[in-house]
Protein backbone atom coordinates (compact mmCIF):
# COMPACT_ATOMS: atom_id res chain seq x y z
CA UNK A 1 0.00 0.00 0.00
CA UNK A 2 1.37 3.38 -1.03
CA UNK A 3 1.85 5.79 1.85
CA UNK A 4 -0.29 8.84 1.06
CA UNK A 5 2.24 11.06 2.83
CA UNK A 6 4.94 10.00 0.38
CA UNK A 7 2.53 10.72 -2.48
CA UNK A 8 1.95 14.27 -1.21
CA UNK A 9 5.72 14.77 -0.84
CA UNK A 10 6.28 13.55 -4.42
CA UNK A 11 3.50 15.89 -5.55
CA UNK A 12 5.17 18.86 -3.82
CA UNK A 13 8.54 18.04 -5.40
CA UNK A 14 6.89 17.62 -8.82
CA UNK A 15 5.08 20.97 -8.54
CA UNK A 16 8.18 22.90 -7.54
CA UNK A 17 10.34 21.22 -10.19
CA UNK A 18 7.88 21.67 -13.04
CA UNK A 19 7.01 25.26 -12.13
CA UNK A 20 10.62 26.36 -11.64
CA UNK A 21 11.86 24.69 -14.83
CA UNK A 22 9.00 26.15 -16.87
CA UNK A 23 9.71 29.63 -15.46
CA UNK A 24 13.40 29.35 -16.39
CA UNK A 25 13.20 27.64 -19.78
CA UNK A 26 9.87 29.22 -20.84
CA UNK A 27 9.12 26.57 -23.46
CA UNK A 28 6.15 28.47 -24.92
CA UNK A 29 8.03 31.68 -25.56
CA UNK A 30 7.93 33.01 -29.14
CA UNK A 31 11.15 32.60 -31.13
CA UNK A 32 12.43 34.73 -34.01
CA UNK A 33 11.47 32.99 -37.23
CA UNK A 34 8.46 31.28 -35.69
CA UNK A 35 5.13 31.83 -37.42
CA UNK A 36 3.29 34.98 -36.34
CA UNK A 37 4.51 37.56 -33.83
CA UNK A 38 5.33 37.70 -30.12
CA UNK A 39 2.61 38.47 -27.62
CA UNK A 40 1.81 42.19 -27.80
CA UNK A 41 1.80 44.40 -24.74
CA UNK A 42 -0.63 47.30 -24.31
CA UNK A 43 -0.75 49.71 -27.25
CA UNK A 44 1.64 47.68 -29.43
CA UNK A 45 0.97 46.83 -33.08
CA UNK A 46 3.38 44.67 -35.04
CA UNK A 47 4.40 45.90 -38.44
CA UNK A 48 4.34 42.45 -39.95
CA UNK A 49 4.59 38.79 -39.07
CA UNK A 50 6.67 35.74 -39.83
CA UNK A 51 5.53 33.48 -42.62
CA UNK A 52 7.57 30.42 -43.53
CA UNK A 53 10.51 31.76 -41.56
CA UNK A 54 10.56 35.19 -43.24
CA UNK A 55 9.52 38.52 -41.75
CA UNK A 56 6.78 39.88 -44.02
CA UNK A 57 6.08 43.56 -43.54
CA UNK A 58 2.40 44.42 -43.40
CA UNK A 59 0.97 47.12 -45.62
CA UNK A 60 1.54 50.42 -43.78
CA UNK A 61 -1.74 51.61 -42.33
CA UNK A 62 -2.10 54.54 -40.00
CA UNK A 63 -4.27 53.56 -37.08
CA UNK A 64 -6.81 56.13 -36.07
CA UNK A 65 -6.46 56.54 -32.34
CA UNK A 66 -7.35 59.47 -30.17
CA UNK A 67 -4.00 59.68 -28.41
CA UNK A 68 -4.96 60.04 -24.77
CA UNK A 69 -6.20 56.84 -23.20
CA UNK A 70 -6.19 57.97 -19.57
CA UNK A 71 -9.18 57.37 -17.37
CA UNK A 72 -9.06 60.88 -15.98
CA UNK A 73 -8.58 62.38 -12.55
CA UNK A 74 -11.55 60.57 -10.95
CA UNK A 75 -9.96 57.19 -11.50
CA UNK A 76 -6.47 58.36 -10.64
CA UNK A 77 -7.36 59.72 -7.22
CA UNK B 1 5.49 20.43 26.81
CA UNK B 2 7.14 21.62 29.94
CA UNK B 3 7.30 18.13 31.36
CA UNK B 4 10.48 17.02 33.01
CA UNK B 5 9.98 13.40 33.66
CA UNK B 6 12.62 11.02 34.94
CA UNK B 7 10.80 8.25 33.13
CA UNK B 8 10.58 10.17 29.86
CA UNK B 9 12.59 9.20 26.79
CA UNK B 10 12.71 10.20 23.17
CA UNK B 11 10.25 8.33 21.04
CA UNK B 12 10.74 6.58 17.68
CA UNK B 13 7.55 8.30 16.56
CA UNK B 14 9.76 11.29 15.75
CA UNK B 15 9.21 11.98 12.03
CA UNK B 16 11.56 14.55 10.53
CA UNK B 17 11.53 14.11 6.75
CA UNK B 18 8.23 16.01 6.14
CA UNK B 19 9.90 19.13 7.53
CA UNK B 20 12.11 19.14 4.42
CA UNK B 21 9.02 20.07 2.39
CA UNK B 22 9.16 23.53 3.99
CA UNK B 23 12.37 24.18 2.04
CA UNK B 24 10.76 23.46 -1.34
CA UNK B 25 9.05 26.87 -1.81
CA UNK B 26 12.45 28.49 -1.35
CA UNK B 27 13.68 27.05 -4.67
CA UNK B 28 11.55 29.27 -6.99
CA UNK B 29 12.16 32.26 -4.72
CA UNK B 30 15.90 31.60 -4.88
CA UNK B 31 15.77 31.44 -8.70
CA UNK B 32 13.89 34.75 -8.70
CA UNK B 33 16.50 36.35 -6.42
CA UNK B 34 19.40 35.07 -8.53
CA UNK B 35 17.79 36.28 -11.76
CA UNK B 36 17.50 39.77 -10.24
CA UNK B 37 21.28 39.84 -9.91
CA UNK B 38 21.71 40.00 -13.70
CA UNK B 39 22.81 43.51 -14.60
CA UNK B 40 20.75 44.74 -17.58
CA UNK B 41 22.33 46.32 -20.61
CA UNK B 42 21.15 49.95 -20.73
CA UNK B 43 20.33 51.85 -23.90
CA UNK B 44 19.71 55.58 -24.20
CA UNK B 45 18.63 57.25 -27.41
CA UNK B 46 17.72 60.87 -28.07
CA UNK B 47 15.16 60.74 -30.86
CA UNK B 48 14.03 63.89 -32.70
CA UNK B 49 10.68 63.79 -34.47
CA UNK B 50 10.83 62.02 -37.81
CA UNK B 51 14.44 60.85 -37.59
CA UNK B 52 15.48 57.20 -37.40
CA UNK B 53 17.93 56.64 -34.55
CA UNK B 54 19.97 53.49 -34.12
CA UNK B 55 20.87 52.14 -30.71
CA UNK B 56 24.26 50.78 -29.73
CA UNK B 57 24.65 47.12 -30.77
CA UNK B 58 23.79 44.57 -28.13
CA UNK B 59 23.81 40.81 -27.85
CA UNK B 60 20.75 38.62 -27.55
CA UNK B 61 21.62 35.16 -26.27
CA UNK B 62 19.77 31.99 -26.97
CA UNK B 63 19.77 29.17 -24.46
CA UNK B 64 17.73 27.43 -21.82
CA UNK B 65 18.76 29.62 -18.88
CA UNK B 66 16.11 32.29 -19.00
CA UNK B 67 15.25 34.29 -22.09
CA UNK B 68 15.95 37.76 -23.48
CA UNK B 69 13.64 40.54 -22.36
CA UNK B 70 13.79 43.98 -23.90
CA UNK B 71 12.02 47.05 -22.49
CA UNK B 72 11.75 50.55 -23.95
CA UNK B 73 10.28 53.70 -22.43
CA UNK B 74 9.79 57.01 -24.22
CA UNK B 75 10.12 59.97 -21.85
CA UNK B 76 7.50 62.18 -23.40
CA UNK B 77 6.29 65.45 -21.83
CA UNK B 78 3.14 65.53 -19.68
CA UNK B 79 -0.14 65.76 -21.60
CA UNK B 80 1.26 64.50 -24.86
CA UNK B 81 0.97 61.49 -27.11
CA UNK B 82 3.33 59.86 -29.56
CA UNK B 83 3.68 57.06 -32.05
CA UNK B 84 6.93 55.14 -31.59
CA UNK B 85 8.16 52.93 -34.43
CA UNK B 86 10.67 50.31 -33.27
CA UNK B 87 12.55 47.88 -35.50
CA UNK B 88 14.87 45.11 -34.37
CA UNK B 89 17.76 44.74 -36.78
CA UNK B 90 20.09 41.78 -37.03
CA UNK B 91 23.88 42.01 -37.48
CA UNK B 92 23.40 42.51 -41.21
CA UNK B 93 21.05 45.45 -40.69
CA UNK B 94 17.96 43.52 -41.81
CA UNK B 95 14.69 44.11 -39.97
CA UNK B 96 13.76 40.95 -38.11
CA UNK B 97 10.88 42.47 -36.13
CA UNK B 98 9.06 45.77 -36.24
CA UNK B 99 6.32 47.25 -34.13
CA UNK B 100 4.56 50.50 -33.31
CA UNK B 101 3.77 51.68 -29.83
CA UNK B 102 1.01 54.23 -29.24
CA UNK B 103 2.23 56.12 -26.19
CA UNK B 104 0.60 58.78 -24.08
CA UNK B 105 1.01 60.65 -20.84
CA UNK B 106 -1.57 62.73 -19.02
CA UNK B 107 -1.64 64.64 -15.75
CA UNK B 108 -3.83 67.13 -13.94
CA UNK B 109 -5.34 68.09 -10.63
CA UNK B 110 -8.44 66.88 -8.84
CA UNK B 111 -10.61 68.44 -6.15
CA UNK B 112 -13.40 66.68 -4.32
CA UNK B 113 -15.15 67.26 -1.00
CA UNK B 114 -12.60 69.81 0.14
CA UNK B 115 -9.61 67.67 -0.78
CA UNK B 116 -7.36 68.18 -3.78
CA UNK B 117 -4.27 66.71 -5.35
CA UNK B 118 -2.57 65.84 -8.62
CA UNK B 119 -2.83 62.76 -10.78
CA UNK B 120 -0.70 61.36 -13.55
CA UNK B 121 -1.19 58.42 -15.87
CA UNK B 122 0.69 57.21 -18.88
CA UNK B 123 1.60 54.33 -21.12
CA UNK B 124 4.70 55.09 -23.13
CA UNK B 125 6.67 51.88 -22.64
CA UNK B 126 6.78 48.41 -24.06
CA UNK B 127 8.25 45.06 -23.10
CA UNK B 128 9.29 42.34 -25.52
CA UNK B 129 10.06 38.79 -24.38
CA UNK B 130 11.27 36.36 -27.04
CA UNK B 131 14.08 34.09 -28.11
CA UNK B 132 16.43 35.15 -30.90
CA UNK B 133 16.75 31.63 -32.36
CA UNK B 134 20.51 31.82 -32.12
CA UNK B 135 22.86 34.08 -30.22
CA UNK B 136 23.82 37.19 -32.15
CA UNK B 137 24.25 40.94 -32.19
CA UNK B 138 21.25 43.16 -32.78
CA UNK B 139 20.37 46.83 -32.90
CA UNK B 140 17.22 48.83 -32.40
CA UNK B 141 16.03 51.48 -34.83
CA UNK B 142 13.62 53.93 -33.23
CA UNK B 143 11.57 56.62 -34.94
CA UNK B 144 9.03 59.08 -33.52
CA UNK B 145 5.83 60.23 -35.19
CA UNK B 146 3.10 62.57 -34.13
CA UNK B 147 4.50 63.88 -30.88
CA UNK B 148 1.46 66.02 -30.07
CA UNK B 149 0.16 67.94 -27.10
CA UNK B 150 -3.36 67.71 -25.68
CA UNK B 151 -4.75 70.05 -28.31
CA UNK B 152 -3.13 68.10 -31.13
CA UNK B 153 -0.35 70.61 -31.74
CA UNK B 154 3.12 69.20 -32.62
CA UNK B 155 5.79 69.35 -29.92
CA UNK B 156 9.26 70.14 -31.25
CA UNK B 157 11.44 68.68 -28.51
CA UNK B 158 13.36 65.44 -29.06
CA UNK B 159 12.38 62.53 -26.83
CA UNK B 160 14.71 60.43 -24.74
CA UNK B 161 14.03 56.72 -25.20
CA UNK B 162 15.54 54.47 -22.54
CA UNK B 163 15.88 50.74 -22.94
CA UNK B 164 17.14 47.78 -20.98
CA UNK B 165 18.05 44.28 -22.13
CA UNK B 166 18.27 41.19 -19.98
CA UNK B 167 19.38 37.94 -21.53
CA UNK B 168 18.35 35.63 -18.69
CA UNK B 169 14.98 36.88 -17.55
CA UNK B 170 12.61 34.38 -15.95
CA UNK B 171 8.85 34.16 -15.61
CA UNK B 172 8.49 35.89 -12.23
CA UNK B 173 4.69 35.44 -11.85
CA UNK B 174 5.03 31.72 -12.54
CA UNK B 175 7.83 31.44 -9.94
CA UNK B 176 5.70 33.20 -7.32
CA UNK B 177 2.70 31.03 -8.19
CA UNK B 178 4.89 27.92 -7.91
CA UNK B 179 6.14 29.02 -4.48
CA UNK B 180 2.59 29.56 -3.22
CA UNK B 181 1.28 26.23 -4.55
CA UNK B 182 4.31 24.36 -3.19
CA UNK B 183 3.87 25.99 0.21
CA UNK B 184 0.22 24.94 0.25
CA UNK B 185 1.18 21.37 -0.69
CA UNK B 186 3.83 21.33 2.05
CA UNK B 187 1.23 22.45 4.62
CA UNK B 188 -1.10 19.67 3.49
CA UNK B 189 1.78 17.21 3.96
CA UNK B 190 2.57 18.51 7.46
CA UNK B 191 -1.10 18.32 8.40
CA UNK B 192 -1.29 14.74 7.10
CA UNK B 193 1.84 13.76 9.03
CA UNK B 194 1.40 15.55 12.34
CA UNK B 195 -2.20 16.74 12.56
CA UNK B 196 -4.26 13.64 11.93
CA UNK B 197 -4.71 11.09 14.71
CA UNK B 198 -5.85 7.48 14.35
CA UNK B 199 -8.46 8.16 16.99
CA UNK B 200 -9.56 11.11 19.10
CA UNK B 201 -11.74 11.14 22.19
CA UNK B 202 -12.82 14.10 24.34
CA UNK B 203 -14.51 14.19 27.74
CA UNK B 204 -15.61 17.28 29.62
CA UNK B 205 -16.28 17.11 33.32
CA UNK B 206 -17.49 19.63 35.87
CA UNK B 207 -15.47 17.89 38.58
CA UNK B 208 -11.76 17.62 39.22
CA UNK B 209 -11.61 14.16 37.65
CA UNK B 210 -12.18 13.02 34.06
CA UNK B 211 -11.66 9.62 32.48
CA UNK B 212 -11.88 8.09 29.00
CA UNK B 213 -11.75 4.41 28.02
CA UNK B 214 -10.78 3.86 24.39
CA UNK B 215 -8.85 1.63 22.00
CA UNK B 216 -5.38 3.12 21.87
CA UNK B 217 -1.76 2.12 21.42
CA UNK B 218 0.44 0.74 18.67
CA UNK B 219 2.54 2.79 16.24
CA UNK B 220 2.88 6.45 17.08
CA UNK B 221 2.26 8.37 20.27
CA UNK B 222 -0.75 8.88 22.48
CA UNK B 223 -1.28 12.53 23.33
CA UNK B 224 -3.23 13.38 26.47
CA UNK B 225 -4.39 16.97 26.61
CA UNK B 226 -5.79 18.47 29.81
CA UNK B 227 -7.43 21.88 30.11
CA UNK B 228 -9.10 23.10 33.29
CA UNK B 229 -10.77 26.24 34.59
CA UNK B 230 -11.53 27.40 38.12
CA UNK B 231 -13.74 30.32 39.14
CA UNK B 232 -14.76 32.12 42.30
CA UNK B 233 -18.31 31.35 43.53
CA UNK B 234 -19.09 35.09 43.52
CA UNK B 235 -18.55 38.04 41.16
CA UNK B 236 -16.19 39.95 43.44
CA UNK B 237 -12.50 40.23 42.62
CA UNK B 238 -10.14 37.88 44.42
CA UNK B 239 -8.92 38.98 47.85
CA UNK B 240 -5.39 37.70 47.46
CA UNK B 241 -2.90 36.11 45.15
CA UNK B 242 -4.24 32.99 43.40
CA UNK B 243 -2.16 29.81 43.47
CA UNK B 244 0.55 29.56 40.82
CA UNK B 245 0.62 25.77 40.43
CA UNK B 246 -1.59 22.72 40.76
CA UNK B 247 -0.93 19.01 41.07
CA UNK B 248 -1.94 16.90 38.07
CA UNK B 249 -2.19 13.12 38.22
CA UNK B 250 -2.54 10.84 35.20
CA UNK B 251 -3.34 7.16 35.51
CA UNK B 252 -3.59 4.66 32.67
CA UNK B 253 -5.18 1.23 33.14
CA UNK B 254 -5.35 -1.68 30.72
CA UNK B 255 -8.41 -3.61 29.58
CA UNK B 256 -8.59 -5.54 32.84
CA UNK B 257 -8.32 -2.42 34.95
CA UNK B 258 -4.73 -3.06 35.95
CA UNK B 259 -2.75 0.16 36.33
CA UNK B 260 0.02 0.36 33.78
CA UNK B 261 1.13 3.96 34.24
CA UNK B 262 0.89 6.53 37.00
CA UNK B 263 2.32 9.98 36.52
CA UNK B 264 2.14 13.00 38.76
CA UNK B 265 3.39 16.46 37.97
CA UNK B 266 2.93 20.11 38.83
CA UNK B 267 1.28 22.31 36.20
CA UNK B 268 1.27 26.09 35.94
CA UNK B 269 -1.98 27.84 36.82
CA UNK B 270 -2.60 31.16 35.06
CA UNK B 271 -4.80 33.92 36.47
CA UNK B 272 -7.02 35.55 33.84
CA UNK B 273 -9.57 38.33 34.00
CA UNK B 274 -11.89 40.04 31.54
CA UNK B 275 -14.75 42.50 32.11
CA UNK B 276 -14.61 41.99 35.85
CA UNK B 277 -14.61 38.17 35.62
CA UNK B 278 -11.69 36.33 37.16
CA UNK B 279 -10.72 32.73 36.56
CA UNK B 280 -7.79 30.36 36.75
CA UNK B 281 -6.76 28.10 33.90
CA UNK B 282 -4.31 25.27 33.41
CA UNK B 283 -3.22 23.53 30.22
CA UNK B 284 -0.98 20.50 29.89
CA UNK B 285 -0.06 18.01 27.16
CA UNK B 286 1.50 14.64 27.97
CA UNK B 287 2.81 12.15 25.40
CA UNK B 288 2.67 8.41 26.04
CA UNK B 289 3.88 5.39 24.16
CA UNK B 290 1.66 2.31 24.44
CA UNK B 291 3.28 -0.48 22.40
CA UNK B 292 0.21 -2.70 22.25
CA UNK B 293 -3.14 -1.68 20.83
CA UNK B 294 -5.91 -2.36 23.29
CA UNK B 295 -8.54 -0.93 25.56
CA UNK B 296 -7.03 1.62 27.95
CA UNK B 297 -8.53 3.91 30.52
CA UNK B 298 -7.02 7.39 30.88
CA UNK B 299 -7.87 9.19 34.09
CA UNK B 300 -6.66 12.67 35.06
CA UNK B 301 -7.18 14.44 38.34
CA UNK B 302 -6.72 18.08 39.31
CA UNK B 303 -7.70 19.88 42.54
CA UNK B 304 -11.44 20.52 42.89
CA UNK B 305 -10.79 23.73 44.83
CA UNK B 306 -8.02 26.11 45.78
CA UNK B 307 -8.09 27.97 49.03
CA UNK B 308 -5.79 30.97 49.09
CA UNK B 309 -5.94 34.25 51.06
CA UNK B 310 -9.61 33.80 51.89
CA UNK B 311 -10.60 32.94 48.30
CA UNK B 312 -12.14 29.63 47.34
CA UNK B 313 -11.54 28.84 43.69
CA UNK B 314 -13.88 26.04 42.52
CA UNK B 315 -13.40 24.02 39.38
CA UNK B 316 -15.72 25.06 36.56
CA UNK B 317 -14.80 22.36 34.08
CA UNK B 318 -12.06 19.93 33.18
CA UNK B 319 -11.55 18.85 29.59
CA UNK B 320 -9.64 15.68 28.77
CA UNK B 321 -8.65 14.83 25.17
CA UNK B 322 -6.90 11.63 24.09
CA UNK B 323 -5.40 11.31 20.59
CA UNK B 324 -3.86 8.10 19.34
CA UNK B 325 -1.30 7.32 16.62
CA UNK B 326 0.40 10.69 16.41
CA UNK B 327 3.82 11.45 14.96
CA UNK B 328 5.88 14.38 16.16
CA UNK B 329 8.23 16.75 14.28
CA UNK B 330 10.42 17.42 17.31
CA UNK B 331 11.68 15.39 20.24
CA UNK B 332 9.22 15.35 23.12
CA UNK B 333 9.41 13.64 26.50
CA UNK B 334 7.43 10.42 26.33
CA UNK B 335 6.06 8.34 29.18
CA UNK B 336 6.05 4.56 28.94
CA UNK B 337 3.78 1.95 30.59
CA UNK B 338 4.70 0.47 33.92
CA UNK B 339 6.18 3.82 34.90
CA UNK B 340 5.50 5.60 38.13
CA UNK B 341 6.86 9.08 37.64
CA UNK B 342 6.93 12.34 39.46
CA UNK B 343 7.52 15.48 37.41
CA UNK B 344 7.67 19.14 38.19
Amino acid sequence: MVDERAVVMVLAVTVVTAGTLAAITRPGLWRLGQEGTPAASSGVRYGGSYRSGRWVTATPRRQDWSGFQGRGPGAAK
Amino acid sequence: MGLSSPGGRRDPALLLWPLASLLLPLLPLLVLAVSALEWPRRLVMVVPEGQRVLSAPFELRDGWLGSPRLTLTAEIPPNSSVELDVALLDAGGRTVLSLTKDGWRASGTWAEEGESGTWEEGDAGLALAMRPGRTGRFQLAVQLHDLLDEAGRPLPNPVVVRGSIRNHSVDAPLLLFTAVVTQATALVLLMACYGIARGRWVRRSDEGVAAIRCEAGGPGLVRVGVVARWELPHDNPPLGQPPATASLELRVCDALGRPCLRHRQTVTVAHRSSDGDHWLSAHQVIHLRLPETGSHRFRVQLPETFRADGDIWEIEWLRLAVEDGLMTPRPVPVLSPDAVTEGR
